[in-house]
């Protein structure tokens, strides 16, 4: 049955599906040029779906159980949401304004969503995309992260070098943390205690103690670094230069530099699992995959136009956050 | 409250990407195009560069254009060995160059039949970044704008490396 919807949902969108036994360990890509999502098998290094979405998706969440996405796209003041298992089924939301940076609590009760040009957080119900709070932020909010265990959402306010700190269930911001010049992406560590932001136009990662909001530290890594993740396997932090075609690992107990890998052209959004990291080229339209431990490229995926954002769905480790 | 011209970004990226093959190997194309200081040696829109900072991250170069008007660029990556280069724009400039906000490559690999191959190449945001721009601060416009200049500085380095 399921596959039947699929191939009558490819029939409509001209896509590929391969059926898959079930998602615990899927990646999924959004591409901004050609209005595409991607799902990519991490433990078998394959795309087992290519389909549409509606024009100019620009980031992505994922719920902990990996049943739904959400998709901003801000050109149009829409958010798509996906059923992870049922690719063809969506629903559209309509926020208004220039959504852009996107979080989901790990139940998928709440979406929280950032409005690029109002300067604004918006949460909405995950269930019907109404908008219940609005909270005041710094300028161009880009980047979010979500720590659901302590109900604080932190939001990198690209032109006013800083972040935003929110209590998600007042949805009150209770600090602004000063950083570099550009903040895009932000992540956290496992344990919430350190967020990591990248700074577009500096060059460099803050490290910031989320137990006081406190700056421990800028970590230079030169070029302009579009995306960060931390790679638990490892105890190492990724950061894409986008300039420099590379991506730098930096030691998270030394936060020193220790290593630079080649991946494509203008690369973005980062992500680490289980010991690989998996590297969106937004201009060469591929996915440079990495070995951590050996700091090997040990596959290149193609995507479609100007790869933006990803998001991995993992059922049985229960660690998103 | 509006964002000042000098910090508007936008949410959707532009691609950018020219290239064109040179009769002459990729260190003898550097040699005339690898100074990020010497661009109005060889591109026939640029009248004059003022620099400061040489080839190392973080120079900047202010460039004159032959219609008018000035750009200011910094560097961010130099990579003599692979013959590559990087720049971002300082400050915009929206009657100079319908674009807010670009990043843009310069680049030489061997040519596929001999000679080189130049690559230049970016990403850019059009020149107003709300959802609704007029026709000249579109995305067309911004497209067309830098994939022009970079289109005419390539035929200009063919020209001054070929010597024609």
């Amino acid at each position: 049955m399921r596959v039947a919807t699929q191939l009558a949902v490819c029939l409509i969108l001209h896509c590929i599906i391969v059926p898959t036994t079930g998602f615990p360990h899927e990646l999924f890509v959004v591409c901004q040029d050609d209005a595409s999502l991607i799902r990519i098998d991490t433990r078998r290094e394959t795309v087992t779906a290519r389909v549409g979405v509606a024009p100019g998706p620009a980031m992505i969440a994922a719920t902990r159980d990996g049943r739904a996405l959400f998709i901003t796209h801000p050109e149009s003041g829409r958010i798509t949401k996906l059923d992870t298992v049922d690719l063809g089924a969506r629903q559209i939301f309509t926020p208004g304004g220039t959504p852009f940076g996107i979080a989901v609590d790990p139940v998928g009760r709440f979406v929280y969503v950032g409005d690029w040009k109002k300067n604004v957080v918006r949460k909405l119900d995950a269930g019907t995309g109404a908008t219940l709070q609005e909270t005041p932020v710094g300028r161009e909010p880009a980047g979010l992260a979500l720590d659901a265990k302590r109900a604080r959402l932190y939001v990198a306010n690209r032109e006013s070098r800083s972040v935003s700190v929110i209590e998600t269930g007042s949805m009150r911001a209770f600090a602004e943390i000063e950083v570099g010049d550009g903040p895009f992406a932000l992540t956290l560590d496992a344990t919430g205690e350190r967020l990591f932001v990248a700074n577009v136009r500096s060059g460099d990662i803050s490290v910031v103690d989320t137990g006081n909001e406190a700056v421990l530290t800028r970590v230079r890594v030169g070029g302009s670094p579009y995306g960060v993740a931390v790679d638990r396997a490892n105890s190492r932090i990724l950061v894409t230069d986008q300039h420099g075609d590379k991506v730098s690992v930096i030691d998270a107990d030394t936060l020193e530099v220790i290593r630079t890998i080649e991946v494509g052209r203008y690369p973005e959004a980062v992500l680490a699992i289980d010991g690989k990291g998996y590297v969106a080229n937004w201009f060469s339209g591929d996915l440079s995959i990495l070995d951590l431990a050996t700091g090997r490229r040990i596959a290149t995926l193609r995507l479609g136009e100007g790869p933006r954002s990803m998001a991995f769905t993992d059922a049985t480790s229960g660690e998103t956050r | 409250m509006l964002a000042s011209p000098a910090l508007a970004h936008g949410p959707t990226p532009i691609k950018v990407d020219e290239s064109i093959v040179i009769a002459a190997d990729p260190k003898a194309v550097w040699a005339v195009a690898g100074k990020f200081d010497g661009l109005a040696n060889w591109h026939p829109d640029v009248v004059s560069v003022k620099a400061r900072g040489g080839d190392a991250t973080g120079a900047e170069r202010q460039i004159t254009l032959r219609k008018g008007g000035t750009l200011k660029e910094g560097l961010d990556e130099y990579d003599p060995s692979s013959f590559k280069y990087s720049y971002r724009m300082s400050d915009p400039n929206l009657d100079a160059l319908p674009i807010s906000s670009y990043s843009v490559t310069f680049t030489i690999k061997p040519a596929a039949g001999g000679g080189s191959e130049v690559q230049w190449y970016g990403r850019l945001y059009r020149g107003d970044t709300g959802n609704e721009p007029p026709d000249n601060l579109n995305d067309d416009a911004a497209r067309t704008a830098m994939s022009e200049f970079l289109h005419a500085g390539l035929l200009g380095l063919k020209k001054k490396v070929e010597g024609k």
